[in-house]
């Protein structure tokens, strides 16, 4: 059985941590005021 | 009506990953704030009456 808690709580840090600095990569990419 | 919640909380959670990105982006981008001040003020305003639903319709749950 697959323990579904665990990966929408993985899931859920996986999205978190990664949403700041891909901040920084579209505004790098869109050449923004950094 | 735990269906309807779930999609609801699911749509809350895609739709604040796609503003806490946008938000911040649109602030540090020269002039982009001019033109889509109005964007993100109903943003804001669908994701708060998102909420609002979101927590009224669990109210009808078991």
């Amino acid at each position: 059985m697959i323990n579904w808690q665990v990966i929408g709580q993985l899931t859920s840090l996986a999205m978190i941590v990664l949403v700041g600095p891909a901040v920084i990569v579209v505004l790098s990419l869109r050449k923004g005021d950094l | 009506m735990t269906i309807i919640v779930q999609l609801l909380v699911f749509i809350l959670v895609i739709f604040s990953t796609l503003l806490v990105v946008g938000i911040p982006v649109t602030f540090a981008s020269p002039g982009q704030w001019e033109k889509s001040k109005n964007l993100i003020y109903t943003g804001a305003g669908i994701w708060t009456g998102l909420v609002l639903i979101t927590g009224l319709v669990n109210s009808f749950i078991n």
